[in-house]
């Protein structure tokens, strides 16, 4: 059914942002999709190939992706037993606890990721305490290692798992629960068999949330792995500004795009029909 | 010329039973005229069309003779009241009221002598500074309605405006909103899926369904005598049993059903011959119980007897199906048992199948 | 229902894993030497003063809100019309609006930044504060859009209506009827965009330039040349700042839901 005037009212109203967007957004990603397979003499996909035949740029995205799927592993593992603690509090409880969850994601990233270095650093404190307690005879190195991404991502990204898995779970109610254990269902078959189906689908959403987070990071990356332990968002800038590889920094940007885009709609083909 | 026309009027494209197709609607000045039906039937597309939120797609909406098809619904000058009351939450009774006034740049002291009266007129003097939340659902639809009619509205249409009250206040709003709307001279157009309401209210009554009229009329022409099957299940007539015309005469018709032989004088006679298959039906409180055979009487026992507080419901089986019959409570009660079920001929329906 | 301790155990860990490093760096940042120790040696406020005596810092700081105020009033000013016509209205093409709109979220956003230098800034020669404000801009539409219209989905739409049956228009009710009802959803939506865009390094990263550089922008160019506690009291100061707005804002309108 038709308002009056509809189709003048929703072009006033969505004209002006869509043109921003379509100007400062869509334009610039559509002239580096088009200057990634652009040639002098034509079109080419010869730079795709290129990027997968050399050994450095493919073991990086190849990096990327393992340390993607390890971070969200570590936060759905993590993030289960925290949302499900958060969701069944107490309204002012949950608020409190909500409000601590969401500080890594809501902080200034260097100053988030400097508290790393400080801890994990040769002298730091992960390090003094190991070998104060004698667990090791000598400081190891952890900065600029894929375990400090790990480490330095999960505290960015578990929020996220977080968040979405205690609004999945808050709408499974008690009853529910509290009926398959009455049917003698123990603590761990409630969770396989009445938990997790019921907020698989927050968990899918929250897993897309963190994967994508993670492989197109920069700060993390940047500060903990250096240029030792690249990631593709930090072998896109030294391209682009260490090496002024503008081509080579376009194939990159483009495979991030196509990653992020391709899981996205994976992942939403994944989830659950009724929500 | 009415004072509200709706010609010719078509809304949507869709193949959609809410949806309007060659609709046409006339209100008298000073008439309440209410659109009865189930939801989904188009009752609340042929307001809002009214008041201006859908476009229809062909037709017109003349009000006092002027063509107000085009016409966005804020120059239109036209009282709302919704369901949900749809007061403002953030502004304070006397502003919610005086919004209608301050829109039409009333002058300040003409507004507050305007929006007292309104306040005054439905019982609210002294809520002037309150916020919609410390109300009581029936005082906020009593604030929707002084707020719509305080801008002397041309036509005051109602959205299922007791919907959202309990069953006590809603028969109390309903004799207010009768009141007010006689006093102020009012045109209005209800719109209610609940039959007593639109009964008690109105001076004329169109029942809707899958968005055209099935029956226009004063409320005791609906009410007792529905022409068409929807209506008359619409109104109550929830027995029913299958039958054939024995015998055609005048202005009523003779019908066998199983061993019964039963005449039926009912407003409105279908076109059928002797011999055809017919539904009959009637509704539960015109039902007699009688121990003793006699004209008009269906045997067969009571099943069982629930108390609805003014009546006693019984609910009686017969060779013809399973009939309730609704009894006050003042009448003898009977016991389980064989029993007959006595209807008058003038509150029998009878409808092709 | 009985929690395991199991359970309590695996949170308690989770808080100190995401809140503990927040400590560390605020004990480290009152550091008495220049060395990056933890526990710290000694005792002083000396680095806090150094903060604010950096020149850099106090440029950047400047230009980091300037850019977030912008970037964010922007986004919703031209993003809660599209809210609006989304919840309000059904209309052909609404599920593309809709993608376009959540698009700046998904795509990376250090792509976007490549984007806008390569086009903007060194073939039109834009300079370097408005290609900030675009590209800040183009991300924050995803929060305005949705904190928006989320509140406008709760936001009976009979209270508008009846508002335009009383003679106001469609932006009149707007304005007077439902902005002054949705206040706390705008006031997420700018704490939380303004947020983004103050942290933003992704973005801001190939379009900072000399002499234009945000906040976290030339955090990271300080790191790289020296290692002492500055930093550490820099993120001090910016995290509690951080906590108290959190807190408040949660407090007040439950700011988690919006994220």
């Amino acid at each position: 059914m038709r308002q009056l005037f509809q189709t003048r009212t929703i072009l006033l109203l969505i004209t002006p942002a869509l043109s921003f967007l379509a100007l400062f957004f869509l334009l610039p990603l559509v002239f580096v999709l088009a200057d990634s397979v652009r040639d002098p003499g034509g079109l080419t996909l010869q730079r795709y190939g290129d990027f997968l035949a050399q050994d450095q740029t493919r073991n990086v995205y190849l990096r990327t992706l393992q340390l993607g799927v390890i971070v969200t592993g570590l936060a759905a593992l993590m993030g289960y037993p925290a949302a499900y603690l958060i969701a069944r509090m107490p309204a002012n409880r949950r608020a409190l606890a909500m409000s601590l969850v969401i500080l890594p994601l809501l902080t200034n990233p260097v100053a988030r990721t400097y508290a790393w270095l400080v801890i994990l650093g040769r002298n730091g404190f992960f390090n003094q305490a190991m070998v104060g307690l004698g667990l090791i005879a000598e400081p190891i190195r952890i900065i600029y290692t894929e375990n400090a991404i790990v480490i330095g991502l999960l505290q960015l990204f578990l929020p996220l798992m977080v968040l979405t898995l205690v609004s999945a779970m808050e709408n499974i109610p008690t009853d529910v629960e509290e009926a398959a254990r009455s049917l003698g269902a123990g603590g761990l078959q409630t969770f396989l068999r009445v938990i997790l189906p019921l907020s698989a689908d927050g968990l899918v959403l929250g897993g897309t949330l963190v994967f994508t987070g993670s492989i197109t990071a920069y700060v993390t990356p940047a500060i903990l792995g250096g240029t030792r332990v690249l990631m593709l968002a930090t072998l896109l800038q030294q391209r682009a500004i260490v090496l002024l590889d503008w081509s080579g920094a376009t194939i990159i940007a483009v495979v991030m795009i196509m990653t992020t885009l391709l899981i996205n709609g994976l992942l939403r083909q994944l989830r659950p029909r009724s929500v | 010329m009415s004072f509200l026309e709706l010609n010719n009027l078509q809304v949507g494209y869709e193949k959609d039973s809410s949806v309007l197709n060659d609709f046409h609607l006339t209100v008298e000045k000073g008439e309440l005229v209410s659109l009865l039906g189930p939801s989904g039937c188009g009752k609340t597309t042929t307001l809002r069309t009214i008041a201006g939120f859908i476009e229809p797609t062909r037709g017109q909406v003349l009000i006092n003779a002027r063509d107000y098809t085009r016409t966005p619904p804020n120059k239109r000058n036209i009282g709302l009241v919704f369901q949900s009351y749809a007061l403002f939450p953030h502004l304070s009774i006397f502003e919610n009221v005086a919004f209608g006034l301050r829109m039409r740049r009333v002058n300040t002291s003409d507004t507050k002598k305007r929006v007292a009266a309104a306040l005054a007129m439905v019982d609210l003097t002294g809520y002037e500074n309150r916020l919609p939340a410390q109300l009581s659902g029936g005082q906020r639809q009593r604030v929707a309605l002084a707020r719509a009619v305080v801008i002397e509205p041309d036509l005051l249409l109602l959205d299922e405006p007791l919907s959202n009250l309990d069953a006590k206040l809603r028969v109390g709003m309903r004799a207010e909103l009768h009141r007010l709307q006689r006093q102020l001279g009012l045109t209005a157009v209800y719109v209610t899926h609940d039959q007593v309401e639109a009964m008690s209210l109105s001076d004329r009554v169109l029942v809707m369904n899958k968005g055209k009229i099935e029956q226009e009329g004063k409320p005791e022409e609906i009410f007792y005598r529905p022409a068409t099957p929807f209506v008359a299940r619409f109104m109550g007539f929830d027995n029913q049993f299958a039958g054939r015309v024995k015998n055609i005469g005048d202005n009523q018709v003779e019908i066998e059903a199983g061993t019964c032989r039963l005449i039926a004088r009912p407003h409105f006679i279908p076109d059928v011959r002797v011999g055809d298959p017919v539904d009959v039906l009637f509704r539960p409180e015109v039902a007699q119980l009688a121990r003793a055979p006699g004209d008009n009487a269906i045997p067969g026992e009571i099943v069982f007897r629930t108390f609805q507080g003014s009546t006693g419901e019984y609910l009686v089986r017969c060779a013809l199906g399973e009939f309730t019959v609704a009894l006050a409570e003042t009448s003898p009660s009977f016991t389980p048992g064989a029993i007959h079920v006595v209807v008058a001929p003038e509150n029998l329906i009878v409808e092709k199948p | 229902m009985k929690k395991s301790p199991l359970l309590y155990t695996a949170f308690i860990i989770v808080f100190t894993f995401l809140l503990g490093p927040f400590l560390v760096i605020l004990i480290a940042s009152f550091s008495g030497d220049a060395s990056m120790a933890f526990p710290p040696k000694g005792f002083s406020v000396q680095w806090f003063q150094k903060v604010l005596d950096v020149r850099m810092f106090r440029d950047a700081f400047w230009t980091s809100l300037q850019l977030a105020v912008a970037s964010t009033l922007t986004a919703l000013v031209l993003g809660t019309p599209v809210a609006y016509a989304l919840v309000r209205f059904k209309f052909r093409g609404q599920n593309v609006v809709e993608i376009l709109f959540s698009l700046p979220a998904i795509v990376p956003e250090l792509v976007l930044g490549f984007g806008l230098l390569q086009y903007f800034a060194l073939r039109m020669n834009m300079p370097i504060f408005p290609g900030l404000y675009f590209g800040h801009t183009a991300i924050l539409f995803p929060y305005a859009v949705r904190v928006v219209s989320t509140s406008l989905r709760n936001f009976d739409p009979a209270i508008e209506e009846a508002a335009i049956s009383l003679g106001a228009s469609r932006l009149k009710s707007f304005l007077l009827v439902v902005m002054p009802n949705l206040r706390a959803a705008f006031l997420a939506a700018f704490i939380l965009a303004f947020i983004t865009s103050f942290n933003n390094v992704s973005v801001s990263l190939f379009l900072t330039g000399p002499g234009v550089a945000t906040l976290p922008i030339q955090m990271l160019a300080y790191m790289e040349m020296y290692f002492d506690p500055t930093i550490a009291a820099l993120s001090s100061i910016i995290i509690v700042i951080t906590f108290a707005i959190v807190q408040t804002a949660e407090r007040a309108f439950g700011i988690s839901q919006h994220i």
